[in-house]
C-alpha cells in the first residue's frame, strides 16, 4: 500500500492490541454510591471528537440505561419497542459494555474524521451478535477481539492494512460468531432430540392428567 | 388392621396408627361426601430429602444477596447443558458470576407454549405428578412436580409458623390440619400426612350440599376434627367467618389470592389465632409469607433467588416496583432461571428473629381475588374457574369476563396444533356457575389488546 494514510494505522494486529489494552475503568460497573458509567456520554464524546458533530438523539437515547427513562419518556417507549424487534433478549448492560469497547476502539487516531453516521452505524450494527456471545468475550478472547476489529473496519467501509479485500472478507467470515455459535447451539439442542422429548412429554402429560397427584396441605395457587 | 395395597402405594410411609386415623375420618358418621382419593406419595427418599431441607431452611443462609449464591449459580450453569432452552439461548462465554444481568430470562408465555425446553431433558418423567395453574396472566401451565419436592413445602409452612413463634404438635392417627374451601364443586378427600407425624388431613368444602348431613354434620365434623392448622384462601376465609365455622386452630394459612391486611386482622380476631398470608405459585412453589414486624412477604427459602426487573429487563433498585423474577426453587422438573412471573412487587431486606437477613417483597400486586357469582348470588372463586377450564383440555391462555347480567364470556388462545372444544369448555363453565348463567366461549388467536392481561374480570365482584 502506498496510500496517503500510513498503512499501520489500519493494521488489524495493532487495533486488536488497542482493544485488549482498554482501561479497566471502561469495563467495570461502579460501586454503589459512585457515579455510574454513563455509556451514552462516552458515545457522545466519541462522535463529537471523531466527526466534529454532536451524536444523534437516537444514539444517545438507545444507550441511556435507566428503566425510569423508558417508562416515562415517549422517546424511551419508542426505543423499547424498536429494541423488541432487534434482539429483545439482549440485556441493556451487555449492549452498553460492547458499546464502550467499540467507543474505545473507534477513538483511535486512525478513525479521526470519520463521519457521524458511519460511526453510529459502526456502534449499532454489531449489537445483534450479543444474542450469541457475551460482551466480555470481545475483550477477553483474541478471536473475538479480531472479529470485532474486522467487523468495525467493514462497517466503516475500510479495508485492513496489507490485506486484499477478499482475504479480509474470508478471515472475517471464518470468525463469524453468529454463524458459529448458532451451529453450536443447534447441535446442543438438536431438533430431533427435542421433538422426540416433546412427544414423550405430551404423552406423559396426558397420562398424568388421569393420575392422582400428591396431596398438598394448602390451597392450590 | 392391615393397610390396603392401594394405600401403601399412595402413602408408602403410612403407619398402622396413621391408617387407623385416616379410616376414622373416612368413616365418620358426619363425614362429607368424599369424592377423591389421594396420598402424600412420600417414600423414604422423599422423607430424607425433606429432613435435609428442613435443616437447610433453619441453618443455611437465605438467598438475600444481590447475586444468587454459588450453589444456585452452579445449578444454572448445569442447566446450560440439561435444558434445551439454555442450551440454545446461553450466550457464548457468559459468566453468570460477573454478568448475571445478561442471563436470559423466560416468561409464563414461554412455559405455556414450549414446556419441553424447560424440563431437563434427562429427567425421568415416570415419578412426576401433574399440577396445572392459571396464575396472574391466565396462561394455562402444566407443571410437572416431584412428590419429594411437594413434601418440602411442609418445611416452608413450619418455617413460617416458627417465625410466628408457633409449633404444631401433630399426633399419629389424630386429625391435624384441614384445608377449607367454599366452592360449588371441588375435590373433597381425607389423607394422612406421614411427614406431619402420621396425622390426619382433610380437604373439605364448606357449602351445605357437600355434606350428606348438611350444615349440622359440617359443624359436628369440624368441631370433632379440631384442626391445629387451617389452610384456606381469602374467599374461603370470608365464608368461614360468615358461617362461624367451629374451628379454633393455632394458625390459619391463606394462599392462592391476595389477602387484604384488614381482612386478615378481622379473621385473626374472629378465630383467635394468627392468619398468615402466603405468596406462592404452582410453577415456583411457596415463595414468601407475612411475618410479624416485617413490612411485606418474607422470602424464607435458602434456594430461591428473587429479582424485581424493570421494563428494560434490568433489576430496579430496592423499593421500586418491578416484575418479580425467580431463579431456583426445588422442582426437579422445572428448575427456574430468571423466570418472569408477571407478578409485581418491590424488594427490600429485613432481619428475621434469628438475626438472618432475608429478602422481603413489598407492595405485592397480582392475584387479586376476583369474585364471580352464580345466579343465586353464591361465590364462584376465580381459582376454580381457571381449574375447570384446564381440566377440559390444553390451551395457552384464557380471559374470563362476567357481565352484570351474570352472563360469562370466555376467550381462549389454543395451543399450537391442539384443538380446543368450545362446547366442552362451555359445559364445564355451565357446571361451575350452575343454572341460569349464560356462557359464551370463543377461540381466538390473540386477545388483541395491549397491557395487563384480563384473565379474570367480574362486574359482580
Amino acid at each position: 500500500m502506498s496510500d496517503a494514510t500510513p498503512s499501520h494505522d489500519l493494521s488489524v494486529e495493532r487495533l486488536c492490541r488497542r482493544l485488549g489494552a482498554i482501561p479497566g475503568v471502561f469495563l467495570e460497573a461502579t460501586e454503589p454510591g459512585q457515579a455510574p458509567l454513563a455509556t451514552h456520554a462516552i458515545l457522545y464524546d466519541l462522535v463529537l471528537v471523531q466527526s466534529g458533530e454532536p451524536a444523534s438523539e437516537e444514539l444517545v437515547s438507545a444507550f441511556t440505561a435507566t428503566s425510569a427513562a423508558v417508562e416515562s419518556s415517549p422517546k424511551g417507549k419508542k426505543r423499547s419497542a424498536s429494541k423488541k424487534s432487534a434482539g429483545a433478549a439482549v440485556a441493556p448492560t451487555q449492549r452498553a459494555f460492547l458499546a464502550r469497547l467499540l467507543a474505545w476502539l473507534l477513538m483511535d487516531d486512525a478513525f479521526r474524521g470519520t463521519g457521524r453516521d458511519a460511526l453510529e452505524v459502526a456502534l449499532e450494527a454489531p449489537m445483534s451478535v450479543l444474542e450469541c456471545v457475551a460482551a466480555r468475550q470481545f475483550v477477553e478472547d483474541s478471536d473475538r477481539r479480531e472479529e470485532l476489529v474486522r467487523l468495525t473496519l467493514r462497517n466503516l467501509g475500510l479495508a485492513p492494512a496489507d490485506e486484499r479485500r477478499e482475504d479480509a472478507e474470508d478471515r472475517l467470515s471464518a470468525l463469524d460468531s453468529v454463524r458459529r455459535v448458532r451451529l453450536l447451539q443447534e447441535a446442543r439442542a438438536a431438533e430431533d432430540a427435542r421433538r422426540q422429548r416433546e412427544r414423550e412429554l405430551a404423552a406423559e402429560l396426558a397420562r398424568k392428567q388421569a393420575e392422582e397427584q400428591a396431596a398438598r396441605y394448602d390451597r392450590e395457587y | 388392621m392391615s393397610i390396603p395395597e392401594e394405600w401403601r402405594a399412595r402413602s408408602p410411609r403410612m403407619s398402622e396408627v396413621g391408617y387407623r386415623g385416616l379410616r376414622a375420618l373416612l368413616q365418620h358418621v358426619d363425614a362429607p361426601r368424599w369424592n377423591h382419593t389421594i396420598g402424600d406419595r412420600v417414600g423414604d427418599a422423599e422423607a430424607a430429602a425433606l429432613q435435609t431441607f428442613r435443616e437447610a431452611c433453619v441453618g443455611s443462609p437465605l438467598e438475600s444477596g444481590t447475586r444468587p449464591s454459588d450453589a444456585l449459580l452452579a445449578r444454572v450453569l448445569e442447566q446450560t447443558r440439561s435444558t434445551f432452552d439454555l442450551a440454545r439461548r446461553w450466550p457464548e462465554g457468559l459468566d453468570p458470576r460477573r454478568d448475571w444481568d445478561a442471563v436470559p430470562t423466560c416468561s409464563r408465555e414461554d412455559l405455556a407454549s414450549r414446556l419441553v425446553d424447560f424440563v431437563p431433558h434427562e429427567a425421568p418423567l415416570a415419578d412426576a405428578v401433574l399440577y396445572t395453574t392459571s396464575g396472574t396472566t391466565g396462561h394455562a401451565l402444566n407443571v410437572l412436580h416431584h412428590p419429594g419436592a411437594v413434601a418440602k413445602n411442609h418445611a416452608f409452612g413450619e418455617r413460617a409458623l416458627a417465625e410466628h413463634g408457633l409449633r404444631l404438635d401433630f399426633e399419629p392417627g389424630r386429625p391435624g390440619a384441614v384445608n377449607l374451601c367454599a366452592q360449588r364443586e371441588t375435590f373433597v378427600f381425607a389423607t394422612c400426612f406421614t411427614v406431619w407425624n402420621q396425622s390426619g388431613f382433610a380437604k373439605l368444602n364448606l357449602p351445605d350440599h357437600a355434606w350428606a348431613g348438611g350444615a349440622a354434620s359440617r359443624e359436628r365434623f369440624l368441631r370433632e376434627f379440631a384442626p391445629q392448622l387451617v389452610t384456606a384462601d381469602p374467599l374461603t376465609l370470608a365464608a368461614m367467618s360468615e358461617l362461624d365455622v367451629p374451628v379454633r386452630p393455632k394458625a390459619i394459612f391463606s394462599s392462592a389470592l391476595m389477602l387484604d391486611p384488614a381482612h386478615a386482622a378481622a379473621s385473626a380476631e374472629h378465630f383467635g389465632c394468627p392468619v398468615i398470608d402466603f405468596y406462592g405459585a404452582t410453577e415456583i412453589g411457596p415463595i414468601a409469607a407475612k411475618l410479624p414486624g416485617a413490612p411485606g412477604h418474607v422470602v424464607l427459602l435458602p434456594d430461591l433467588y428473587v429479582e424485581a426487573l424493570g421494563e428494560d429487563g434490568l433489576p430496579v433498585p430496592d423499593g421500586e416496583v418491578g416484575e418479580l423474577t425467580f431463579t431456583g426453587g426445588r422442582n426437579p422438573y422445572l428448575p427456574l432461571v430468571r423466570y418472569r412471573s408477571s407478578d409485581r412487587g418491590a424488594l427490600g431486606t429485613c432481619k428475621l428473629a434469628d438475626g438472618r437477613e432475608a429478602r422481603v417483597i413489598l407492595h405485592l400486586q397480582g392475584r387479586e381475588a376476583v369474585r364471580f357469582r352464580a345466579r343465586d348470588g353464591s361465590l364462584v372463586n376465580s381459582v376454580d374457574v381457571g381449574r375447570a377450564l384446564r381440566d377440559v383440555g390444553p390451551f395457552v391462555q384464557h380471559e374470563v369476563h362476567q357481565h352484570s347480567d351474570h352472563s360469562v364470556d370466555v376467550r381462549l388462545r389454543p395451543s399450537p396444533s391442539l384443538p380446543v372444544s368450545a362446547t366442552d369448555m362451555r359445559r364445564a363453565m355451565e357446571r361451575l356457575f350452575g343454572p341460569g348463567v349464560e356462557v359464551r366461549v370463543e377461540i381466538v388467536q390473540t386477545f388483541a389488546h395491549e397491557g395487563k392481561p384480563r384473565s379474570f374480570v367480574s362486574e359482580l365482584s
